[in-house]
């Protein structure tokens, strides 16, 4: 579904743009905030996070704005990822920088030099996850991308967690050898 | 791809597009899950908690939010002089979008690279009108980077509605600011117009496109610039919370993401009630809404907001390069000002490093160099000082000093001093009192002394551990260009500026939690190499003639100030090269200050090492340290997942020790 379909059932029947909202945007919201909160947050913080990013998004975003309704999500995904990441931390006793971070590093679009060969790299690295075969695949994106663990990939895959972990690793080292030398 | 980190570093550091084709490809697969995060969103947008009773406590209070339309009309004329009062901007517009390219617009898309909130406020609990002013007046000190877009619509009795996009970056590191806008005019609601213009500043410096069928800008350095809440913030806080008794504080609420207060006042505009609505970002002072209602209606919202990510803004240069598709309204136009500042090394940018490369430029930093001659001044708590430095190249491996004490309160010279070192070996001696002092300098490596203040080995302790810093961008200092650092410790937090070509530290700002300086540095001239030479520091020889009618020379050894060549060509050093090979004691310690990532045991352990305390090591001892993995219990950095690569040292003390180790072999049949 399109942003200006989205928005169109926003104005006219709310529940219903809500819901499309969601269900749109859901992945895409919890891959930021997976990846902001990345060896911080339990997977009820980044659920938490989820919900507060789109009650955000419903209760502040005008469909009638003339703007993106991706770049404000996905800005405030990533603010309010943030945000918990900090208050996680705080709350752990570890006052650390606030600034860093870092761990959100997805380049920008405008280091043309920089992003050509990023783009290269990764076009390869999908291909290479693809070649991987199922379950494989979906057990790498689900254990990094997603950070999930072993026993959550499990029912997914329906393979036990101690296969998960197995075939994980292997399927790591199958990467690292289809990329060693095309890559870095 | 040299190990499986970075595989996952990959997967999970992916650019935007290959995130969300990820995210297509691969959905989270748990329809059940999502359905009950939706029923829960649902609630919460009512009102309610989780169980459907009750207000939600985290958005109790918080209005549910509309912008209001207004779909009127107005001429071309008047939506130019509207310009000037709205919000967003205070440039005129034209005709005809600008065909250089808009760095800003990849910023609304993506996540930057590094992707910064603002500098490290703290919040109070109960935030007062007091707070306000002080946080909005000081908006742009609240953060070293911002990039914005937004939407304002600006609508009058006349008939037209006219709404503004725009962006706008404001780098602080290079006191540069960047704003572009498009404005549609709708007239009557039906056929649209657009214009465009842009604001670029940089200090006093300002350049502008006004005119509205005109190709040409503008350089006035009296033009006032957008009079916005971004811009001169402090404007912004004069015309609208003054008298504070104008404005009341509302409730706490997100909005982009972000903790916002609202604020809510009237004011009289000429002669019209005019009410007013901000959301103001409770960290920076930056209002991310605003409305006004009264003569005419203007409503601003941030529809994406970054802070500190410099990544692709309009530079100086980038900006020259911009300019060239228009042309100046006057001949004469001063652009100075877009030129490469005096002692730039080359026209290009030195690119801005990962942390990696930029821990290993300050590792290797005296390999980028054959001498320095430097001016400096610091501030301590009870004195300050000032010096020259000189280091002499490898051959001779001395550091020269020139320094002169001050009380820092009275600024009277306490006392000066020269020093003289060659390796750990140190000459300090007193003109004033015609003495000397000969001892060991603390830390100092014998082959590489280093341009040495602040001392080298403590900053690379302090960035050893990459977790606890970021950089923040780029900053020229000194005629150099500087990454900017921001590090924290336990009880500091610290701002530097490391040399990009040669990893030195050229400034140093150290505060406490209240903010209170307790240590300051700066280099005020630098040069390098064939610059530095002909000053007037003396060689070791000159230094030893100096000193030697001093009653303590007589008997201290100062021969190590005899001769010239000392010091062996050293490789550049690698992060692991620095770390002294681990004894049986230091393995532990050795293991705990590898670099954990959170990373769960993908892999299965061949050995288990339990330290005396008890935490215990599960490794995987592959045959050589880059195929070997430690994960620790109870995890440094997380509650579960946490794993580090082995460095050669630590898989070669582990080696070593290992008939004194208690580490079992594990036997895990996969």
């Amino acid at each position: 579904m399109t942003d200006s379909e989205i928005l169109r059932l926003m104005r006219e029947t709310p529940p219903k743009g809500h819901r499309a909202l969601f269900d749109t945007y859901y992945n895409y919201v919890c891959a930021i905030v997976t990846r902001v909160l990345q060896g911080i947050g339990s997977p009820e913080d980044v659920d938490e996070c989820v919900i507060d990013v789109f009650s955000d998004v419903i209760l502040r975003f005008d469909p009638d704005r003339p703007e993106s309704l991706k770049a404000y999500i996905g800005s405030a995904a990533k603010n309010k990822a943030i945000s918990l990441r900090r208050a996680i931390l705080s709350r752990n006793g570890k006052r650390l920088d606030m600034d860093e971070q870092s761990f959100t590093s997805i380049p920008s679009g405008e280091n043309v030099a920089g992003n050509a060969e990023a783009a290269a790299v990764n076009a390869l690295l999908i291909k290479e996850i693809a070649a991987l075969g199922e379950p494989d695949s979906t057990i790498i994106i689900q254990r990094y991308f997603y950070n999930r663990k072993s026993r959550e990939i499990a029912d997914i895959v329906g393979i036990s967690p101690a296969a998960v972990r197995l075939r994980c690793s292997r399927a790591l080292k199958k990467l690292r050898n289809a990329l060693k030398g095309e890559i870095l | 791809m040299k190990n499986r980190k970075d595989i996952i570093d990959l997967i999970r550091n992916t650019d935007e597009e290959t995130m969300e084709k990820l995210v297509k490809d691969y959905p989270q697969s748990d329809k059940k899950k999502a359905d009950k995060l939706f029923r829960r969103i649902e609630r919460r947008v009512k009102g309610l908690d989780d169980d459907g009773r009750g207000e939600v406590i985290e958005v109790s209070g918080v209005e549910r939010y509309r912008p209001q339309k207004f779909r009127r009309v107005v001429s071309a004329a008047a939506c130019i002089a509207l310009v000037g009062a709205g919000i967003g901007t205070a440039y005129a517009v034209r005709a005809n979008a600008p065909s250089g390219k808009s760095p800003a617009s990849a910023v609304t898309e993506g996540v930057p690279s590094d992707m910064a909130a603002p500098a490290g406020r703290i919040v109070p609990e109960n935030i007062d009108k007091d707070y306000i002013i002080e946080l909005c007046s000081n908006a742009r000190s609240n953060y070293s980077a911002l990039s914005i877009s937004y939407s304002n619509d600006n609508s009058t009795d006349h008939p037209s509605d006219h709404i503004y996009t725009g962006t706008l970056q404001i780098d602080n590191t290079a006191d540069t600011f960047w704003a572009q806008e498009d404005v549609d005019i709708l007239w009557k609601g039906s056929s649209t117009k657009k214009y465009s213009g842009f604001f670029f500043a940089c200090g006093n410096n300002k350049v502008f496109r006004i005119a509205e069928d005109e190709e040409k800008y503008r350089v006035d350095n009296n033009y006032p610039g957008p009079d916005s809440m971004f811009y001169r913030p402090e404007k912004w806080v004069e015309e609208w919370l003054s008298p504070v008794e104008n404005w009341y504080i509302g409730d706490k609420l997100t909005y982009c993401g972000r903790d916002c207060i609202a604020i809510h006042g009237n004011r009289c505009i000429d002669n019209y009630d005019t009410s007013f609505t901000a959301f103001i970002d409770s960290e920076t002072g930056i209002p991310l809404h605003f409305t006004q209602k009264g003569q005419y209606v203007n409503v601003f919202d941030v529809n994406s907001i970054t802070y500190n990510d410099n990544t692709g803004f309009m530079t100086k240069g980038s900006f020259r390069e911009f300019l060239k598709d228009y042309e100046p309204a006057e001949e004469g136009y001063d652009l100075s000002f877009l030129d490469e500042e005096p002692g730039a090394n080359s026209s290009e940018e030195l690119p801005l490093p990962s942390k990696d490369e930029l821990y290993q430029l300050v590792v290797n930093s005296n390999d980028r160099y054959d001498k320095v001659l430097a001016c400096y001044e610091t501030r301590g708590l009870n004195s300050d000082d000032t010096g020259e430095i000189i280091f002499y190249d490898k051959k001779a491996g001395t550091v020269y000093t020139n320094i002169q004490y001050t009380d820092s309160k009275t600024h009277e010279t306490l006392r000066k001093q020269l020093d003289f070192r060659r390796g750990n070996r140190i000459v300090l001696y007193f003109p004033e009192k015609n003495d000397i002092s000969v001892g060991d300098f603390e830390n100092a490596d014998a082959e590489d002394p280093g341009f040495t203040l602040p001392d080298k080995n403590e900053f690379v302790q302090l960035l050893k551990n990459r977790d606890k810093w970021t950089i923040q961008g780029k900053k020229k200092f000194c005629g150099r260009e500087c990454a900017v650092v921001s590090l924290r410790t336990d009880i500091a937090s610290i701002t530097m500026y490391i040399d990009l070509e040669t990893g030195l530290f050229l400034y140093y700002d150290q505060k406490d939690e209240n903010g209170k300086s307790t240590g300051f540095y700066q280099v005020t001239s630098i040069h390098f190499n064939e610059d530095a030479e002909g000053s007037a520091c003396p060689t070791a020889e000159e230094f030893k003639e100096l000193v030697k009618d001093c009653p303590y020379a007589k008997n201290a050894d100062l021969s190590f100030l005899d001769g010239t060549a000392v010091q062996t060509t050293t490789e550049p050093s690698t992060e692991s090269s620095t770390e002294n090979t681990a004894k049986q004691s230091d393995v532990f310690a050795a293991l705990d200050a590898l670099n954990y990532h959170a990373i769960s045991c993908d892999g299965l352990p061949t050995h288990k090492l339990t330290a005396p305390s008890g935490t215990y090591y599960a490794l995987h001892l592959g045959d050589t340290a880059q195929d070997s993995y430690v994960w620790r219990r109870p995890s440094l950095i997380a509650d579960d997942d946490n794993e580090a690569p082995l460095t050669e040292e630590v898989f070669a003390a582990i080696r070593e020790n290992w008939d004194s180790l208690d580490i079992v072999e594990l036997n895990y049949k996969g």
